[in-house]
């Protein structure tokens, strides 16, 4: 969607409105400080809800406190947010090959050695260690969105062979994309039968629970990050892989 | 289970229409699409209907807190209602389930934009189920996650239509719309650094008229105005109501403005309501009333049907906003009642319908033509009696002659100005309505003048038909507009639970 839109600069070298506009960021930059140095310089500082945060930590299910605000506490924030990822991919998802698989292995007559050995030695250790981070998030800094930042950038890497083409608009990876949302709300809403209010997690289950929608999270959130990045490439990559399809047939 | 209330209702209100995304996304393009989102949108027509009677049978000014998680306030989220958010919600619901039938016609496959249907409805239901996260929200944070989801799905419903024009629109209305929400979400972070609570109702009781709150009050005007666009800062509407498709106009100028200005009104009158200045709520009104003018003159002088209605929407959220101050007088109470709320309640309704009615009857009207131009509409009355009509019936509204809701509105917006002694705000008020009738008889004088040429030329033929869905739903929202003028006390009873209405 916005992909197609022209960004080519052809102004003369010293624009007038750039100044203008350098100029106005630094004086907003500089109101920026005056005001962040005068509202800090405020006594009335309050101690927050940290204090709350270690009292009820033991009841949330996980020892991280970041992760028992963002997956517990405030939960139904985070939900809202994985809307606003959907939201995002919605708005630069290709309309087009609804039918064409979800994953397609292409034969590359020309290999790049080193590009391949990279390939080969990093992306497993990724992978393996986005798992870690999200098993890690429970009790340390890690978590869905770290994990599945790092399955992007390793998938980013797969992508830059062109051995391998992801099909944002097929079923499966709308079934993907869709997961974390799916099966947040699903656990979310069956708790109001079960506990009588929305994402009140029963002590005994709350892990779990959290591990699972973080797992789901992560899915998600990789291929969302994938699909950004295949959409910016896109314009290059038609015509190669239209090629490539010569090629095979 | 414990007995059926409205605020057990609200979590569903929310998730219904992220369902219908998460639906509308996985089915793709397909032949039931139509007819599954309609189903959708009955349900949540339903479901706010019920919400609504439940919550004026409560008797109440706000409905109980849904816990979300059983944390409570500081540590988690609630959701609640008062008067003002169930009307929004309820505005919302009504919106939506017409609006969505016009839809299921316009993205059908008898026309062009059929093809931009897979894309439409997820981000539609998501920008549904934002909208009505944000009106129940107790939460500043919350609340700035809900602008996200509609900032973000509204601006690409903008690009959906593609051409060049909506494109460029999207994108400013992106980078507008964010930089607003950046500086909400700053002055959020200074009100939780003073505050130590995200909770809109514990940050209220330790608001007081100290520095950082009054910062923080700056900052979230700067941000919601940006976001409402109120004269000088509407300079990003005209371009992305315009151009985006018919449906999604409607919504943007109906509910999409009106979103940024509940959470304005809630954090003026209700949260932070200790800092506010009579000088403030004067600039507020000065620019009110510097929009009325300037958006009423740019639609007088637009040759585009479309951006002729955006930039009446521009002068419209002028009036509303001299309701900063003419609540003044009453300003002791310091809170979101009395006979100045009461006006800009009942515009923000009577807008929202009128409005959605136009936008809806003048993409009509353009489906028909084949383009947007005004010169064009000459006698197009002949052709398409019925969306002249409704375009006709949604100006008199939006001028405020009676009997329409417009009428109602601004006559509440004139008693309240003379009452507090306000009079300047009524000649501004007055001269919006005339610059209003020229622009709107404008277009209605070339749509009723015969023009043989015109009307027997072949070009015609080739332009599709209107679907009768969409001609009646217009009528609908036009009808909705009549009826609102008789009908006051209604909307005003939903808005108002406890005190009693009067004035009318």
């Amino acid at each position: 969607m916005f992909n197609t839109l022209n960004i080519e600069y052809d102004s003369p070298a010293v624009d007038k409105s750039a100044l203008s506009l350098i100029a106005s960021v630094l004086v907003a930059g500089f109101l920026l400080a005056v005001t962040i140095t005068i509202v800090l310089s405020d006594k009335g500082h309050n101690t927050g809800l940290a204090p709350l945060i270690t009292q009820n930590i033991e009841l949330s299910g996980v020892t991280n406190p970041v992760t028992a605000v963002l997956l517990n506490f405030r939960a139904y924030d985070t939900l809202l947010e994985i809307a606003v990822l959907l939201v995002v991919v919605l708005a630069i998802l290709p309309t087009r090959d609804h039918h064409a698989p979800f994953f397609k292995r292409i034969v590359v007559s020309k290999k790049n050695l080193v590009l391949s050995a990279l390939q080969r030695w990093i992306a497993p250790a990724v992978v393996v260690f986005a798992g870690y981070l999200l098993w890690a998030g429970a009790h340390q800094p890690g978590g869905a969105f770290q994990a599945g930042a790092l399955l992007a950038g390793a998938s980013v890497l797969m992508f830059q062979s062109d051995t391998y083409q992801v099909n944002y608009t097929s079923l499966m990876a709308r079934v993907l994309l869709v997961l974390s949302l799916v099966v947040f709300i699903t656990i979310g809403t069956a708790l109001i039968y079960f506990e009588g209010s929305l994402l009140t997690y029963p002590l005994a289950f709350s892990g779990l629970l959290i591990l699972l929608i973080e797992t789901c999270a992560t899915v998600s959130i990789t291929l969302a990050l994938a699909s950004l990045y295949s959409s910016f490439i896109v314009s290059e990559n038609t015509s190669v892989t239209d090629n490539k399809h010569r090629t095979i047939k | 289970m414990n007995e059926l209330s409205s605020s057990l209702l609200l979590p569903a209100i929310v998730f219904l229409p992220l369902l219908a995304a998460i639906i509308a996304f996985l089915i793709g393009r397909n032949q039931l699409q139509g007819r599954i989102n309609i189903c959708f949108s009955l349900a949540q027509f339903l479901l706010v209907v019920l919400t609504t009677l439940l919550f004026l049978h409560e008797q109440t000014y706000q409905s109980e807190r849904y816990v979300i998680g059983g944390w409570g306030a500081p540590l988690g989220i609630d959701l609640i209602v008062d008067g003002f958010s169930i009307l929004m919600i309820a505005l919302t619901g009504l919106l939506t389930l017409l609006i969505t039938l016009y839809s299921a016609s316009y993205f059908s496959d008898k026309y062009s934009a059929s093809e931009k249907s897979l894309r439409f409805w997820p981000l539609w239901w998501l920008l549904i189920s934002g909208l009505n996260a944000l009106f129940m929200s107790a939460d500043a944070f919350n609340i700035y996650v809900c602008l996200e989801i509609i900032g973000l799905s509204a601006a690409a419903l903008v690009a959906l239509q593609g051409s060049r024009a909506a494109l460029e629109a999207a994108l400013r209305y992106l980078l507008v719309g964010l930089l607003g929400s950046l500086f909400y979400l700053f002055a959020i972070a200074i009100l939780y650094r003073s505050h130590g609570t995200l909770d809109l109702m514990q940050i209220a009781e330790t608001a007081n008229h100290s520095f950082p709150d009054k910062v923080a009050m700056i900052l979230i005007t700067i941000g919601l105005l940006l976001k409402i666009a109120l004269f000088p800062l509407h300079f990003w509407l005209p371009p992305a109501h315009a151009n985006a498709p018919t449906p999604v106009s409607a919504i943007l100028s109906a509910l999409v403005v009106k979103a940024s200005l509940y959470i304005l009104i809630k954090f003026w009158f209700d949260v932070l309501g200790a800092t506010i200045t009579l000088g403030a709520s004067q600039m507020l009104g000065a620019l009110g009333g510097a929009g009325i003018i300037y958006g009423s003159w740019c639609a007088f002088r637009a040759t585009q049907l479309k951006v002729l209605i955006a930039y009446s929407t521009v002068a419209q959220l002028g009036y509303i906003f001299l309701l900063f101050p003419l609540s003044e007088y009453s300003m002791g109470v310091s809170s979101f009642t009395g006979s100045a709320s009461q006006a800009a309640v009942y515009f923000i309704v009577a807008h929202a319908c009128a409005k959605a009615a136009m936008f809806l009857a003048a993409g009509n009207l353009i489906l028909a033509q084949g383009n947007g131009e005004i010169a064009q509409l000459k006698g197009i009355a002949v052709r398409e009696p019925l969306n002249v009509l409704v375009f006709a019936v949604a100006g008199i509204s939006l001028i405020g002659l009676p009997p329409s809701a417009g009428f109602i509105a601004k006559w509440l917006l004139l008693t309240t100005a003379i009452e507090s002694g306000q009079w300047w705000w009524v000649i501004v008020v007055i001269i919006g309505g005339l610059l209003g009738a020229m622009y709107l008889f404008k277009v209605l004088s070339l749509a009723f003048s015969t023009d043989p040429a015109v009307v027997e030329s072949p070009t015609s033929k080739s332009t599709p038909q209107v679907s009768n869905v969409m001609t009646t739903v217009a009528l609908i929202l036009a009808l909705i507009t009549l009826a609102l003028g008789f009908n006051a006390e209604f909307i005003l009873n939903i808005s108002n639970t406890v005190s009693e209405v009067s004035g009318i």
